[in-house]
């Protein structure tokens, strides 16, 4: 990894941060069909799985 | 660097132009999946110099002990995203909400630690051979 990647890992964080703003606006608009959901919540399991556990 | 800054900036730019066509639900989800992406990548790095010996014991469980600590902040988060994805309760989601704050606030400090060290103790180097 190069400082590239690193400048880009913080990049990650950051995005994840400002994201919190379209968290509350998600929150009024809550109209979304349930297929959408679904897979959202889809995508949140397989980022969350794709994380290795570190024994 | 120049060419680094360059490069960041380019994939920054695709990223919010990407962005600016998806759902707010949407945005959300992504940027968590850019920050497991990212997170992982790290645990990868930090495993190959602790196999490969380049970091002692010490520093290998420091950052274990780190990493963990993000994974678990990260899981945390996404159930909580579940949560807010799925809810119909505006009072419920909010208070969620505060929590998932919390728990992003948590992870970006220890994502941000687990960085430090690796770039401090050369796991993460410039192209140029500048720490």
């Amino acid at each position: 990894m190069n400082a590239a990647t690193a400048q880009l890992i913080v990049a990650g964080i950051t995005a994840l941060m400002q994201a919190l703003p379209a968290i509350i606006e998600a929150i009024q608009d809550m109209n979304a069909p349930k297929k959408t959901k679904a897979e959202l919540i889809a995508r949140i399991r397989k980022a969350q799985e794709s994380l290795p556990e570190w024994e | 660097m120049k060419r680094l800054r360059c490069i960041v900036s380019i994939i920054m730019l695709t990223f919010l132009v990407g962005c600016a066509g998806m759902r707010t639900e949407n945005v959300a989800v992504s940027s968590y999946e850019i920050a497991g992406t990212v997170l992982k990548s790290a645990q990868q790095h930090a495993a190959q110099a602790c196999t490969a010996k380049i970091l002692d014991e010490q520093k290998c469980n420091q950052l274990k002990r780190t990493y963990r600590d993000a994974r678990a902040a990260y899981l945390m988060a996404g159930d909580t995203l579940v949560i807010i994805t799925d809810a119909t309760d505006i009072v419920a989601t909010q208070h969620q909400l505060s929590e998932y704050q919390e728990q992003v606030a948590r992870f970006t400090q220890l994502s941000s630690d687990l960085i430090f060290w690796l770039t401090q103790w050369g796991v993460l180097k410039d192209k140029g051979g500048a720490k």
